[in-house]
């Protein structure tokens, strides 16, 4: 099996890619094969990892122009999938030289600068959290809070998401406007919103319609079919929509 | 060498459970805390717990209650618990879980609305509670969203190589920016260590990439006070395959939910261990346990037992357990149709660094919480008290660092010392000759899995010790970097890690080698059998450099070894 890695030594743009030949075994995952490269043939190729099991979020890249978590794709079964995205500058298009049928091209995730080969910087989707200021403002003075099962339920499906940025590398909006929020940040808002313990819940959903928040989703739902955790952003930006009253 | 200089008023080393919670409770006493993360901020190992976090609520078992916690806490850890770390953890357990839930956590919850709370082994009561099977998962983000409401001024991708102490009192650490390869000294009046484990020292794991002991080894060089290190948890649920995921936990909320474990031959083998608990015993009777019926032939295809919940509900295991029926479902089992195939793999480190009731070490100004510290889970943690301790521990570390800030001005360090730990790593990249981190670690790894494992014996243990003394003396000069550049460079992080991981090892083979009898997680197979093991261990770097090792005696309040 042959990979085809993005390399970028100083940030910034992609400068060349290099072919690795990895041994593949039933079974093993992108990030396997990844590790092989950093262990056997090149130390200083850059990604980020941390769990293997699509717990924590951090190996999210561009893996045959589909936004995905490397623990979590099956090399053997890539080549075939499509993700249905809708297209946009970054997964469109071949690089020079790559073949399909042959090799498994490795990038790094779109809409977020590169540091350094498949690692890019986040900064960009941590702000859209603090902007947001998605933390909890509990009511003060109680101890044991109550919350039925259907009341936790109706958030069950945000609470699964684990940061990887996969949404915010698929949305063209986010591609275009380096403003917009991106679904990851929108999700988590109305997460807190419909949290049945918010005693503020409004303020979350005002933030949420600032104009560089939902106004400027176009419910294109790349982030919903990229997602590896069924979070479905999409589902969450299109109730807040809902709430405008503009 | 450069360097720059930073200087606050609490450092916390490590963002995981204990170094967020250190973080958020230093920071309400008005004061400038940094934490250091290795990796991005949110990534850390806490959000791999699964089962749950234990505390005596009483939500669904009223009779519960902190006094049952700490018996079953101290019988669990077969009775080398530090008991008055113990009396702290069940008696701070509540308010912490409750300071989760204001932070925002979402626990599951029973039909009128309480926290949840489901059975795990060795308790008396249900007592653990959880969200789903991906606590941890919740707790972290929750946790991450309290750090960034917070003043706490995170530095992520760095990474601390070395503790500075002077005069005997903690002064900061060194670290490398790992995205751009920059030095720094960061400079503290108090330091909180909070660096998790050590499981990748070992072939098998369930532990993150990044769990190498960097935190052992560092407060072990500055010369702190080890305890317990001998005493190395293996989970006895991790998968078997594929090779990749092999070692990943397997919650012991499947258990709890009522999973049970079979042979090859379709038996219910704990029967003949452990009748009355069968598999919700120790884990570290149910990792022997498994591992016998492997040895004698029983096994599974792949060297372990097969774990069933097939005859439970499947709307039950779709809804406790949902991150299990999609981590088995990427290696092609369905778990609500067919059996899971587990073995044992490295879990926890019960050791670490030693601590006393204010959660201070033994170098005035340096603290510890969470798995990097030790004592509190004596020789076999209970599921669910390593969450309950980076919560409980984690905010007492915190309060009194801060206390500790207060009290003191800003000690000077030694230039020359930072200096030469700069020139140490710098060298790394540029050795021409020696052996690659990768080569390295993959010697140590079979060298801890093979001869410092569940079962172990003089022959192995003696061996063992002296291979790391080898080790320490000819590869660990000799590791080199191939690409000798700074910018985020994995080879060059590798290679500072084997240094810190092989003093960790070294830890546990020579606590292991001089413990002769049985005793909780550590198994003779040998045993001395007039050694009845009711002692600690302990470890100092001693004035001729090597490892000094005491046994000390047990720290009782209420319960007596039997």
């Amino acid at each position: 099996m042959i990979l085809r890695i993005a390399r970028s030594r100083q940030g910034g743009k992609i400068t060349h890619y290099d072919l690795y030949k990895v041994q593949f075994e039933k079974g093993m995952s992108i990030l396997d094969v990844l590790f092989q490269v950093q262990d056997r043939m090149d130390p200083s190729l850059s990604f980020r990892y941390s769990c293997r099991g699509a717990v924590c979020g951090s190996c999210g890249m561009l893996i045959n122009k589909m936004p995905r978590l490397a623990c979590r794709t099956q090399p053997e079964t890539v080549m075939d999938e499509s993700m249905n995205l809708q297209d946009f500058p970054p997964i469109m298009g071949r690089p020079e030289g790559w073949d399909p049928e042959k090799e498994i091209l490795i990038e790094p995730l779109p809409n977020l600068p590169i540091l350094k080969d498949l690692v890019v910087d986040m900064t960009a989707f941590y702000a859209a959290l603090e902007e947001l200021r998605l933390w909890a403002e509990p009511a003060e003075g109680e101890k044991a809070r109550n919350q039925k099962p259907d009341q936790r339920d109706k958030i069950r499906r945000y609470l699964n998401c684990i940061m990887c940025a996969l949404c915010y590398g698929s949305c063209p909006i986010n591609h275009e406007s380096a403003e917009y929020l991106g679904p990851a940040a929108l999700a988590k808002a109305w997460r807190f919103y419909d949290d049945s313990r918010t005693p503020n819940a409004d303020r979350y959903l005002k933030d949420a319609l600032k104009p560089n928040g939902a106004p400027m989703c176009e419910l294109i739902m790349n982030c919903v079919r990229a997602c590896p955790k069924g979070v479905a952003p999409g589902g969450a930006i299109r109730k807040i929509k809902s709430h405008d009253k503009e | 060498m450069e360097y720059k200089t930073i200087v606050c008023d609490v450092l916390v080393v490590g963002a995981g459970g204990a170094g967020c919670r250190a973080a958020i409770e230093a920071s309400n006493h008005n004061l400038d805390v940094i934490m250091l993360s290795k990796e991005l901020l949110g990534k850390a190992h806490t959000s791999m717990a699964e089962g749950g976090i234990n505390v005596a609520l009483g939500n669904v078992d009223p009779k519960d209650d902190p006094a049952t916690h700490f018996k079953d806490t101290v019988v669990g850890g077969n009775y080398i618990n530090n008991q008055e770390l113990v009396e702290i953890l069940v008696d701070n357990a509540t308010s912490r879980v409750y300071d989760l839930e204001e932070m925002g956590a979402v626990f599951d919850r029973t039909p009128e609305g309480k926290i949840a709370q489901r059975p795990f082994g060795k308790q008396s009561w249900r007592r653990t509670a959880y969200a789903s099977d991906r606590t941890g998962s919740e707790i972290m983000v929750t946790l991450v969203e309290a750090i960034r409401k917070s003043s706490v001024r995170v530095f992520d991708e760095m990474f601390a190589t070395k503790l500075l102490v002077q005069d005997g009192r903690i002064a900061g650490v060194t670290a490398i920016d790992m995205k751009y390869g920059d030095y720094l000294v960061f400079r503290a009046k108090a330091v909180v260590m909070a660096t998790g484990g050590a499981g990748r020292i070992y072939k098998v794991t369930s532990n993150a990439q990044l769990d190498v002991g960097d935190g052992y080894a560092m407060a072990y060089e500055a010369g702190c006070e080890m305890i317990d290190m001998e005493m190395i948890q293996f989970h006895p649920t991790g998968m078997t395959r594929p090779e990749s995921a092999k070692g990943r936990l397997v919650t012991e909320a499947v258990r709890g939910e009522g999973g049970i474990l079979l042979n090859s031959e379709g038996e219910r083998f704990m029967k003949n261990y452990y009748p009355q608990v069968m598999e919700l015993a120790g884990r570290d009777q149910v990792a022997r346990s498994i591992m016998t019926e492997v040895i004698e032939g029983r096994g599974s295809p792949t060297g372990g037992a097969y774990l069933s919940i097939s005859h439970l509900p499947k709307r039950i295991v779709e809804f406790r357990l949902e991150s299990m029926i999609e981590q088995f479902g990427d290696a092609g089992v369905d778990i609500r149709e067919e059996p899971m195939e587990v073995s044992p793999t490295c879990h926890h480190f019960m050791g670490g660094i030693s601590i006393d009731t204010d959660a201070q070490a033994s170098i005035p100004g340096l603290f510890a919480s969470g798995e990097c510290m030790g004592g509190l889970h004596g020789g076999n943690r209970l599921g669910g008290n390593a969450l309950c301790d980076t919560q409980v521990f984690g905010a007492l570390s915190g309060e009194n660092a801060a206390k500790f800030a207060k009290e003191h001005s800003l000690t000077g360090f030694d230039r020359e010392v930072a200096k030469q730990e700069f020139d140490r790593v710098e060298a790394m990249l540029q050795r021409k000759d020696g052996i690659s981190p990768a080569d390295a670690r993959e010697e140590l790894n079979n060298l801890m899995w093979s001869k410092v494992q569940i079962f172990r014996n003089e022959e192995d243990l003696e061996y063992a010790v002296k291979e790391l003394k080898r080790i320490q003396k000819e590869v660990v000069p000799k590791i080199k970097v191939d690409v000798p550049i700074k910018r985020f460079n994995p080879g060059w992080h590798q290679a500072i890690e084997f240094a810190h991981m092989v003093t960790t090892a070294r830890m546990v083979a020579e606590t292991a080698y001089m413990r002769k009898g049985s005793r909780g997680a550590h198994y003779r197979v040998d045993a001395d059998p007039d050694d009845k093991g009711y002692y600690n261990i302990v470890i100092r770097k001693g004035d001729d450099g090597e490892m000094d090792l005491k046994r000390k005696d047990l720290v009782i309040t209420k319960i007596q070894p039997p």
